[in-house]
């Protein structure tokens, strides 16, 4: 029944918006081919936290990410967005993959990139209604780019690029954003539109769940960190998590110092 | 213009084109354009086994090829997920087998000894024998019987352009989502994102018969991606490349007919009219950026 | 067995080996795709030898003709698409153009180079699918020279050849990058050039890419890997001959393109078979 709903779209109305979790990662194993990257890791998300996934390089963040919401399959454990499978919220899960996983050079306007979000609310036809491009619109305008919304893909610089795919996950109106390093190699002026982007997000009672890099504004910027090193190495809030021994078995006792 | 001639011949060329540009279309930004060129050889058992079944004008000639690229368009996707072989390493696989198999079906199945279709025409094109007999004048066009006897090269391309149009241009929204960003609509719409796919699939091997039995399998690559490249300089829409690359399929197939005129007259040689064509769409490609520059639009190249 | 299917036998046996090791290579490189796109701009060089050929009226000159004409078309094709590339264009978008321009000039050439009687639409359409059954002993020559050449420089120099082709950046360091790069053009030209008789350029490439395929799940060496794909492309490409003399008579080009997929194809199914019955023992 789940797959059948899920295939055709339709919006589960058994789903509840605001369960006590809103992720649950139970179990999971994944790789590519027969290389296993990430094993048997577990850990919840409280509904309406802001969780950073940290990890040294080749710890398996993204892979992680990627199995979490199907793209690579897993090869063991399970998932539940919402208490249910990916396949039956779909609509209410965001996704900001980074941005060099998409192609600029394709000859298409900002503001049709942007409506890709609306694409799960959409009817048969997949045209969009004059509500869909008021609310492109406003989230064009909630990141400050109002004024690259005809702008050709090829002409954004970094930034921009980062504020428009956060301007598709945020037209898709979801209850879960999964970023994978939006932080990473941006100016400050677009790090502080993300932030308040985020807090306006949370605000709402939502959740957001994003790779982290940087380990000297985990504190700062989530409620929870879960450190990724092959499997969930550590849990908790940011100072517990970076003072636990895996933490130091991951980057070093300077690191841990320095955080 | 002589009508029975040269009307299928310009009929056949520009439809062919069309839906080979709308095929490219979709190839070129996942940086598959190539697949084109293995596809417009791949196609060949589907057709030969349709000829046999129907002769030159039935319908089972489209399906056999439709059958034929997704088969192919699936075993490469296939190969490259499961096996990894390496960059264009599965498609340098299959094509070869695909055509050798179309190879072995037209001597097995005897049709080139029929004149039906021969290895000439498969890799050459047939444009210059398109003859439509009971085309003599424009009002012949209205009449039902002279479309019965219309050439079946120019039919298959006229069929495959009008399926094709129509797909494209009812499914746009799914196929810019799709092409725009593949993983995230793969991601939120997996049903709208995997019908995309088949459509692309469908478009591809209408346009692979279409030139197949036009321009010929040798210069099917320079349909597929001359006009797009052209185009890609130039536009900033999907709309807008499908249109200007009509634009520049035109031109071409006009330069062509202009050169075939005046080197027959002149030097008394008639070049092979899709050898000609191909030069014409690859001068444009490389021509179109330098026009792009100039005019300011400085958009990237495909 | 007669004269002639036995030269025909050994023409392919010459063929489907050296199309196998050096194919073996290319496909390490991942480079199938480039050498198709270099055998494409060989056709028009070769019309142009025709072409040459006929005006000069000298029989003798006929293969350096047609080796200096089809290295230089190969290489304007190859430089075209290092051009396009350099320009910005992506690789597939510069293939595509190439290959383009290169069937274009030869069509176009064809119809200049048929007034003098020199070549045909016939002629062109052996140089795409080959004529096998036509093979003598003077066109099985080069194939078999070639072959014992490139035995002789594997057997001797295949460990730096394996470095250069799984770690062209180490080679790069020892400054060797370029001169070995232009001797990797010129050796799949002349691949190219010698294996067209038999199967044709439509058809090459599988013969480049298929038998390395086959063997690849068999194998853990390279030089098992060269070898072996050489023994599969010329053990198959013979019994494929062997079928389409007397027992199917198909054309032969196809039919050994064909074999050797089949064996690709088993191979895979064997291969998958053998490591299911490995995992079971092993659990």
């Amino acid at each position: 029944m789940n797959a059948l709903t899920s295939m055709l779209r339709i919006t589960d109305k058994s789903v509840s918006l605001s369960p006590e979790i809103a992720l649950g990662v139970y179990g999971l194993s994944a790789g590519y081919g027969a290389e296993t990257i990430v094993r048997d890791a577990s850990f919840e998300v409280q509904t309406g936290e802001r969780l950073a996934i940290i990890g040294p390089n080749g710890a398996g963040k993204s892979t992680l990410l990627k199995a979490v919401l199907g793209l690579i399959k897993p090869s063991a454990g399970s998932v539940q967005f919402l208490n249910r499978g990916f396949g039956a919220v779909r609509q209410h899960v965001a996704y900001v993959a980074q941005a060099d996983e998409i192609d600029w050079r394709f000859p298409g306007k900002v503001r049709d990139l942007v409506a890709m979000g609306r694409a799960v609310h959409l009817g048969i036809t997949g045209r969009l209604t004059a509500t869909d491009w008021r609310a492109v619109d406003r989230a064009l305008g909630s990141l400050n780019i109002a004024h690259l919304a005809d702008r050709p893909l090829s002409d954004l610089s970094g930034g921009q690029r980062r504020r428009v795919l956060l301007a598709r996950a945020l037209v898709q109106d979801p209850q879960v954003l999964i970023m994978d390093e939006p932080f990473q190699a941006i100016d400050v002026s677009t790090r502080e539109a993300l932030i308040d982007v985020l807090d306006a997000f949370q605000a709402e009672g939502k959740t957001a769940v994003i790779v982290h890099h940087n380990l000297g504004d985990v504190q700062a910027l989530f409620d929870r960190a879960v450190l990724i090193d092959g499997t969930v190495a550590s849990v908790g809030s940011p100072q517990e998590v970076m003072a636990s021994p895996a933490f130091a078995a991951a980057f070093g006792a300077v690191h841990q110092n320095a955080a | 213009m002589l009508l029975s001639q040269d009307l299928p011949i310009i009929l056949t060329l520009l439809s062919a084109a069309v839906t080979a540009i709308l095929a490219g279309s979709l190839l070129l930004p996942r940086g598959q354009i190539m697949i084109s060129e293995a596809a417009s050889h791949a196609v060949l058992p589907g057709l030969i086994i349709g000829f046999a079944l129907s002769g030159d004008h039935g319908w089972q000639v489209l399906l056999g090829a439709i059958v034929t690229i997704a088969l192919f368009v699936g075993g490469v996707s296939w190969l490259r997920t499961r096996h990894r072989l390496g960059p264009g390493v599965e498609i340098a696989a299959l094509f070869p087998v695909f055509f050798g198999l179309g190879i072995l079906a037209l001597s097995l199945t005897g049709l080139e000894k029929t004149g039906t279709i021969d290895v000439d025409h498969i890799l050459f094109g047939s444009l210059e024998l398109l003859f439509w007999f009971d085309a003599g004048t424009w009002s012949d066009l209205l009449r039902p019987a002279t479309w019965a006897s219309a050439p079946g090269p120019m039919m298959t391309a006229l069929v495959g352009l009008a399926l094709s149009l129509s797909l494209c241009v009812i499914a746009y929204p799914f196929l810019n989502r799709s092409l725009m960003d593949a993983h995230h609509a793969g991601l939120i719409t997996p049903v709208a994102a995997a019908v995309a796919r088949a459509l692309e699939t469908l478009i591809v091997a209408l346009a692979a018969a279409a030139c197949l039995r036009s321009a010929g399998v040798v210069v099917a690559i320079a349909l597929f991606s001359g006009p797009v490249i052209a185009a890609w300089s130039l536009a900033r829409t999907l709309w807008q490349v499908w249109l200007i690359a009509i634009g520049v399929a035109s031109l071409a197939v006009v330069l062509t007919y202009g050169v075939s005129l005046a080197t027959a007259a002149v030097l008394d040689v008639e070049p092979r009219i899709s050898g000609v064509l191909a030069l014409w769409l690859v001068v444009l490609a490389v021509l179109a950026p330098v026009l792009a520059q100039l005019t300011g639009r400085n958009r990237p190249l495909p | 067995m007669d004269y002639n299917t036995l030269i025909v036998l050994m023409g392919l046996l010459s063929t489907g080996s050296l199309l196998g090791g050096f194919g073996a290579l290319v496909s390490l490189k991942g480079e199938n795709l480039t050498a198709d796109v270099a055998g494409h701009g060989v056709v028009s060089g070769v019309v142009v030898s025709k072409g040459l050929l006929a005006v000069l009226g000298a029989a003798w000159l006929a293969v350096p003709l047609l080796w200096v004409c089809g290295f230089a078309s190969s290489a304007l094709t190859l430089g075209f698409i290092f051009w396009a590339r350099s320009r910005g264009y992506s690789a597939g978008a510069a293939q595509a153009m190439a290959i383009g321009l290169a069937y274009g000039l030869t069509l176009v050439l064809m119809s200049l180079v048929q007034g003098y009687g020199a070549f045909s639409t016939k002629g062109l359409t052996t140089l795409l699918l080959g004529d096998a059954a036509t093979l003598s002993l003077g066109r099985i020559l080069p194939a078999i020279s070639m072959l014992l050449g490139a035995g002789l420089v594997f057997g001797l120099f295949w460990r730096g050849l394996m470095n250069w082709v799984l770690d062209p950046q180490s080679t790069q360091l020892q400054g060797q990058s370029s001169a070995l790069a232009l001797m990797w053009i010129v050796a799949t030209v002349a691949v190219v050039l010698t294996c067209l008789p038999a199967l044709g350029l439509t058809l090459l490439v599988g013969g480049l890419t298929l038998p390395a395929l086959a063997v690849r799940p068999w194998v853990r060496g390279f030089p098992a890997l060269v070898i072996g794909s050489a023994a599969v492309g010329g053990v198959f490409a013979t019994l494929a001959g062997w079928l389409s003399a007397g027992i199917v008579p198909l054309p032969t080009g196809a039919l050994v393109i064909v074999t050797l997929g089949a064996v690709w194809l088993l191979s895979m199914i064997l291969a998958r078979g053998v490591s299911a019955v490995r995992m079971r023992r092993a659990a």
